[in-house]
């Protein structure tokens, strides 16, 4: 004789099946999702008119600003750059472990993105340590998924 | 049954939770002296006097005019989190930096000092 469940027991053993599924799979390191991010340096302003071409000097970079993150020297120029960097880093992992028994192999899924932008400020200078240029980029403002899929 | 399935998931859930949290720090870091910078005069101090001073620097850059020493102490920290389904790291790295600029002579023209690193701290990534 055959016995039949009730409608809402057997909606309910339905629903529970796949969800137990879904939580064994992510228990066990199947599915996950990772982000990092990744900060270097203090934040960096944009300088305006604040240092006038030809007339500031080394010093009063180095007296406003402190220590660049890296100095350079290039035909007769000399270059100060101050930099900071964000670092974003997306990644997802899908693994079903029970292909393992049916076939022998595994079927392992994973995306990850990564993406660096960076406030950079560069000042250069003539051999006499004359301020001749200065070039600010604000990367950081840029937006992450157009940035990360142009 | 019910109660039993929930005991088997709260058990699961405990045993994933173990070192859900951790936070570390990395360190290439001696403190720099700030009475040293006081005693350091443009167009005075010396090359040799510096690296008396400060040791050996981290990075020495040829200039157009002279020479840079570049000395460089940095802090990293990071925090990170394990979920079930997420993990999340977060990593501030900031640095303690002076650079110094020498003429032909060695003779000290400027320098510059930055001290961050005093500011790396730990957070969440959002």
């Amino acid at each position: 004789m055959l016995t039949r469940l009730p409608m809402d027991c057997h909606f309910r053993y339905c629903l529970r099946l796949p969800l137990i599924i879904v939580l064994i799979l992510a228990l066990s390191g199947c599915i996950s999702y990772q982000y990092d991010r990744y900060i270097y340096g203090v934040p960096i302003q944009d300088p305006g008119d604040q240092y006038p071409l030809n007339h500031a000097t080394i010093g009063d970079v180095l007296a406003n600003l402190g220590a660049p993150d890296y100095v350079h020297s290039l035909d007769n120029k000399d270059m100060l750059v101050y930099r900071r960097s964000l670092l974003q880093e997306n990644s997802l992992a899908v693994g079903i472990p029970v292909v393992d028994v049916a076939t022998g192999g595994s079927v392992d899924l994973s995306a990850s993105g990564a993406l660096i932008r960076s406030d950079v400020l560069t000042f250069f200078f003539n051999s006499e340590g004359i301020l001749v240029d200065v070039v600010f980029e604000k990367g950081t403002d840029a937006p992450y998924l157009e940035t990360l899929f142009p | 049954m019910n109660r039993n399935i929930a005991l088997l998931f709260a058990l699961l859930f405990l045993l994933t939770c173990a070192g859900c949290f951790a936070f570390g720090t990395n360190k290439e870091y001696q403190p720099f002296d700030a009475e040293l910078l006081t005693s350091i005069q443009p167009g005075e101090t010396t090359a040799k006097e510096i690296t008396d001073f400060f040791g050996a620097p981290t990075n020495i850059v040829e200039m157009s005019n002279g020479n840079a020493f570049i000395y460089q102490r940095s802090i990293s920290k990071g925090t990170f989190i394990w979920l079930i389904l997420l993990s999340f790291g977060n990593y501030d790295n900031q640095t303690d930096q002076i650079v110094f600029f020498f003429d032909n002579d060695d003779l000290l023209t400027h320098y510059g000092a930055s001290l961050n690193a005093d500011k790396a701290s730990y957070g969440l990534p959002f």
